[in-house]
């Protein structure tokens, strides 16, 4: 007996809210039929996926271990689970207590378990299908962090290979890396590898084809690269490890090859969700093609509007062409649906987002087109009161910009408000308005650029000099070795490595620059003084200088070797900021996470080795403590954990990159779209107005053609350098519910600004179309 | 004029019964450090031995079923060369993990633990297996959070684990005649029949289980009351039990199954405690006084190293079985007291979390509430914990390396 129509009913109760015809059309549409999802931002992308989820599982009695949605950040899979067994959870009962429900259908319902519908990310669906499918004998797959991956790939395949000044590859390396000298050394060199090794893996390259192309030089210098890679492979299978590239490609290549085990898990499945399809690469759309070729249904859900990880493999065109790569790749048909209408921003901000998005013409040929005789546009359906128009501010100097802006942000949320002239006084909610409804989004969230304080920098001090001041939560933003209690615990534990100080000079952190070993240099001295310093406490004195002189105490005797570990935890005693701070302990964690890496690759387990019977053995520990541990916190290699930036303080004034702004939603959103901007500096005309592609576009370029599956880019280099760009501030402009604040210097401002900036709505031939109907009221 | 207020975050948390609930009954403090912010332990090795026995009996299980699919069975005892290949295996994923034995002793009693356990308890254990490492799963309601605690809306959380084994067979099979441990099950089944406590168990059920890369704890403290690790190891086979049995096409679990693992090979220190408990009158399992057991568990030490376990091995089978099983009939009101107990743990880990984003500073939000002293002992920042301070008995330093 049909029930769709009281499924409709007690769900939409429950949720209180009716879904819109869209997002009905979504959730309603038939098991086996494929979909491709565009939603703009606030368009309940989510509630539209979970409501189709739960359709499947309790209305067409899907099994639901029979349905795989993923997502694309390990966040964004951890939210959609939580919506479909939080809503599983309270809808059940809801429909086995509802008299319109037929019985044969609450016996299903009374029997099952929603906590079975599969979730994840990509890359841990693969670990769980490998980890359940391994034979006896064989370890579960523990893929590497990032920082051992690189440090693999630039120490044992470049560096160990003795082809670092090999001139084919230097020259080849070179056209990836820009017009520009600066910045390319041997780390640049070793970071462009590996973006070749992971294009080549994501962009499922034919490598041969590949490095048979191009001139003898360049086919050298690509049979060198192979080399490079294959010494890097070799090393990670002698430590038993695995990257998450090779983690994708060993998947697809069992399904590929008929395993009996991954099949079985495939045959498992009836439905595949894919959210966030805008940034999937090649190798993900093969894998899930593979995992929907037994149940031929699939539906992926996304917004090309907001495709910003091409740097890290995304391929846009994957999600535009979806139906038709669909139905090469699967067979059959996908049927489209836009959701449109946006419950999250005031009317002014979505007019705000629908002209961003239209003003460049060239922009509008790489868009999903919309419907027959409609529009891409959102809708606004908010019902937050009272309305801001968008407001400006800009200056001429961003000490100026950083003042004034920390002198608003201290009014609205610390004083009696703001007023907005023709509006009213901008002021916290009376109750629970604090810090936290508000944010600063910024192409980068970096508090230093090189040694010019930026303006997250300049806003931190000004927010410092406030009565009452302000504090900033901005860990990801703050170069580690800018922070001065890292400096001085970083200048400790050099001092404890190396005692004899020798060993900073010696060729072992030869891979980083001078300015590193500068740093290092620095952070000594700065513990040094302190240690002289007559306030500074007596027994952190005593502690470090047992250390240092390997000195157990009386009648006692330092081990040959002891874990760096143990001193690190130690010296934690006396630096409260790492032990009480939720944001000091997330930078600790970035020095026991060296640690660990030290264990991993170095030779001597991150031990201290005392023994002057072996004088090298001693030296060489140091050496790896300084390479591994030391070096990455010093030069910025390693940054903080994301993983651990668990959410924001209500209390404290929050910075992040519009990167890591994506999904998340603010009342007040200040968008930084020109603070850098003083001059017309050619560095960076990169955020602005880009005058060639960056090295993620020119390696597509040179890639592609050799490429599995997808064509070559059809588009410049620069012009999807300009594509990229709308998209990020794109996404910085949808993230507002009430008040959006532009800031900038004056060159940037929409109006009269000088300096061509694609956020202050140029397009990309430098013609300025701010849409008419957003007025920007100036403060 | 003013702006709205930012919606709490939607969240439903994730808790593992095992690395996060347990964790944080272990110490909120220890697990806010250790399990949510990842800081490695510089003394691992409770948590490398717990996975190591655990990937090597689950290793040991998968070359057995193997051959029983291969149609030639074969059932421990093996060559010990052939258990150490199956751990070095397990200890380089481990490594993979970041997690280290930290000194030779530990891991020599690691490999010498695996090679007992597979060679002595896997012939009974390994035929009873139906599935091996079985993640569970269940969403259960949040217990009511205190609206000044309330930063993020999370009305329900997700319980997770993972069951080492599960068998399903039935214990009267003659093919378990002779099975030692099919006949300690079954005896305790219809002790529990008798007794009124499994009601209307069918014939066809569930055993759950779990092993523990430790010691049998004592079943109370020297002063009363019961300590927490007795209790809790109930509570948590008791709730896989009821997640399982949640679970579409499972059976009636009818009994949880407590493996001690270190019973099967003691050490010294471990005999030393049992004799102390033996002396207070906290532990279940007891050998008969005059017996080679008493014997054995009430002599001196004989070396200082703890690395002769010798003697420790002649202690009866019979013996250290009992010691090592534990077993914990399942039924209606058990479970749902240790479900409860879960969920009241949940909770304080939500307030947890809650205080500290509303006052940043991790030592006000944590509870520091241990009741092993084991934990204190080898505890990383005992030289900072308020309670250990309240108490008295700290060291105000951190101690020095030395030999």
């Amino acid at each position: 007996m049909p029930w769709l129509k009281e499924f409709r009913a007690i769900y939409e109760t429950y949720r209180g809210n009716p879904f819109n015809s869209a997002q009905w059309d979504v959730v309603h549409a038939d098991p086996a039929e494929c979909l491709h999802v565009v939603a703009g931002p606030g368009t309940g992308k989510t509630t539209s996926m979970v409501g189709r989820i739960l359709k499947l599982v309790f209305h067409d009695q899907i099994p639901p271990g029979a349905i795989l949605a993923t997502s694309f950040t390990k966040k964004a899979a951890e939210e959609l689970r939580s919506r479909i067994l939080s809503q599983g959870m309270e809808l059940k009962p809801l429909l086995l207590a509802d008299y319109s429900v037929p019985a044969a259908a609450k016996a299903w319902i009374d029997e099952v378990d929603v906590n079975q519908v599969l979730t994840g990310t990509m890359d841990s669906i693969c670990q769980d299908i490998l980890r359940e499918s391994k034979p006896p004998g064989s370890a579960d797959p523990e893929p590497v962090d990032a920082y051992v991956a690189s440090t693999v790939m630039f120490r044992d395949g470049f560096l160990f290979s003795g082809k670092m000044s090999d001139k084919d590859v230097e020259s080849y390396l070179r056209d990836f890396h820009g017009p520009h000298p600066f910045g390319y050394n041997a780390t640049k060199k070793g970071g462009l590898i590996e973006e070749i090794y992971q294009r080549w893996n994501n962009d499922c390259v034919d490598y041969a084809a590949f490095a048979a192309s191009g001139t003898p030089e360049e086919q050298n210098a690509k049979t060198i690269v192979r080399d490079v890679i294959e010494r890097y492979r070799t090393k990670l299978d002698e430590l038993g490890a695995i990257d998450f590239v090779q983690l994708e490609a060993e998947v697809l290549r069992r399904f590929r090859a008929g395993d009996d085990n991954v099949n079985a898990w495939r045959d498992r499945l009836q439905v595949v969700i894919v959210d966030e399809y805008q940034d999937t690469n090649l190798l993900q759309e093969q894998i899930y093609f593979e995992m929907a070729r037994s149940c031929k249904t699939i539906t992926v859900v996304g917004d090309d509007d907001q495709s910003l990880y091409r740097f890290r493999g995304a391929t846009v065109e994957l999600f535009v062409d979806f139906p038709a790569r669909m139905n090469a790749g699967l067979g059959g048909t996908a049927s489209q649906h836009f959701l449109r209408e946006n419950y999250r921003s005031t009317q002014p901000i979505v007019d705000l987002v629908n002209g961003y998005a239209d003003l460049d013409p060239d922009y509008q040929t790489v868009r999903v087109p919309p419907p027959a005789g409609g529009s891409r546009g959102i809708i606004c359906q908010s019902s937050i009161q009272p309305v801001f128009p968008v407001v400006g501010l800009f200056r001429a100097t961003p000490e100026e910009l950083a003042e004034d802006l920390a002198s608003l942000i201290h009014d609205v949320f610390r004083g009696g408000g703001r007023m907005i002239p023709g509006v009213g006084n901008l002021i916290r909610e009376p109750g629970n308005g604090d810090l936290g409804d508000c944010c600063l989004l910024g192409g980068s969230h970096q508090e230093f650029a090189g040694n010019r304080r930026r303006l997250p920098r300049l806003l931190r001090e000004e927010f410092e000099s406030l009565n009452p001041r302000i504090d900033v939560f901005n860990p990801r933003g703050r170069s580690l070795a800018d922070i001065e209690q890292v400096i001085l615990f970083g200048g400790y534990l050099a001092h404890v490595i190396d005692p004899s100080g020798t060993k900073l000079d010696a060729s072992a952190i030869g891979q980083y620059a001078t300015p590193t070993r500068d740093v290092i240099q620095g952070w000594k001295d700065v513990a040094a003084n302190h240690h002289a310093d007559a306030a500074t406490p007596q027994d952190l004195k005593d502690y470090v200088q047992s250390w240092f002189d390997r000195d157990a105490g009386p009648g006692k005797t330092w081990p040959r070797r002891v874990s760096i570990l143990e001193f690190l935890n130690g010296l934690r005693h006396f630096f409260p900021f790492f032990r009480n701070d939720p944001e000091g302990l997330i930078y600790y964690e970035v020095f026991t996470r060296q640690f660990q890496a030290c264990q991993r690759i170095g030779s001597w387990s991150g031990d201290i080795i005392t023994n002057s019977a072996k004088p090298n053995w001693e030296e060489r520990a140091a050496f790896d403590l300084i390479e591994f541990m030391l070096g990455p916190i010093a030069s910025g290699t390693v940054g903080v954990n994301e993983d651990l930036v668990e959410s924001f303080p209500r209390n404290r004034f929050s910075i992040m990159s519009i990167h890591q702004a994506k999904g998340l939603e603010f009342p007040m959103v200040i968008v930084d779209i020109g603070s850098d901007f003083k001059v017309n500096n050619q560095q960076q005309r990169r955020n602005r107005a880009p005058e060639w592609g960056e090295s993620s576009h020119k390696l597509e370029s040179e890639i592609r053609p050799h490429a599995k599956g997808i064509g070559v880019p059809i588009r410049s280099e620069i012009d999807r350098a300009y594509d990229d760009l709308y998209r990020k501030f794109f996404v910085a402009f949808s993230r507002p519910e009430q008040v959006v604040l532009l800031v900038g210097l004056d060159k940037s401002r929409p109006d009269t600004g000088s300096l061509k900036n694609v956020a202050a709505g140029d397009d990309r031939n430098g013609n300025r179309r701010w849409p008419g109907n957003v007025p920007i009221t100036y403060l | 004029m003013s702006l709205v207020s930012k919606s709490p975050s939607f969240y439903l948390p994730s808790y593992s019964l095992t690395s996060d609930v347990l964790g944080f009954i272990r110490c909120g403090l220890q697990y806010r450090y250790q399990g949510v912010a990842k800081i490695p332990s510089t003394r691992p090795f409770q948590l490398w031995f717990g996975e190591f026995i655990h990937g090597v009996m689950e290793e040991g299980y998968r070359q057995y079923e193997e051959s029983v699919r291969n149609r030639a069975p074969d059932l421990p005892p093996w060559n010990p060369v052939r258990v150490y290949r199956m751990a070095r295996q397990i200890e380089q994923s481990l490594r993979d993990r970041k997690l280290f034995p930290n000194n030779r002793a530990v891991r020599k009693l690691g490999y010498l633990r695996v090679v007992t356990a597979i060679n002595e308890l896997g012939p009974y254990l390994f035929p009873l297996i139906s599935e091996a490492e079985i993640s569970l799963s269940a969403t259960r309601s949040m217990l009511p959070i205190p609206k000044h605690y309330q930063t993020r809306q999370v009305p329900s959380y997700e319980v997770t684990g993972r069951v080492d084994v599960i068998t399903s067979v039935q214990l009267n099979d003659p093919a378990h005649r002779g099975n030692s441990l099919v006949q300690y099950l079954v005896g305790f089944l219809n002790h529990e029949r008798a007794q009124g406590r499994l009601r209307n168990l069918p014939n066809d059920f569930e055993v759950i289980i779990d092993y523990k890369g430790a010691r049998r704890p004592a079943i109370s403290t020297a002063g009363g009351g019961a300590t927490d690790y007795w209790s809790v190891y109930g509570w948590q086979v008791k709730t896989y039990a009821h997640i399982r049995e949640k679970q579409p096409g499972s059976k009636r679990v009818a009994l949880g199954v407590v493996i001690y693992l270190n019973e099967l090979l003691p050490t010294w220190d471990d005999l030393a405690k049992l004799q102390s408990d033996i002396a207070y009158q906290i532990t279940d399992i007891t050998p008969t006084p005059g017996s080679d057991d008493w014997e054995i568990i009430h002599m001196k030490k004989p070396m200082k190293s703890h690395a002769d376990y010798k003697k420790n091995r002649d202690l009866s089978w019979d013996f250290r079985m009992r010691r090592a099983l534990r077993l914990e009939p399942v039924h209606q009101q058990a479970v749902a007291e240790a479900v409860t107990r879960f969920d009241r743990y949940v909770r304080q880990i939500e307030i947890s979390h809650s205080k500290e984003k509303l006052c940043s500073d991790i030592l006000q939000a944590w509870p520091q509430n241990t009741s092993d002293p084991d934990t204190c002992t080898a505890c990383d920042y005992h030289t900072f914990c308020p309670r250990r301070q309240r108490s008295g008995n700290f060291a105000t330093s951190p101690k020095l390396p030395s030999i």
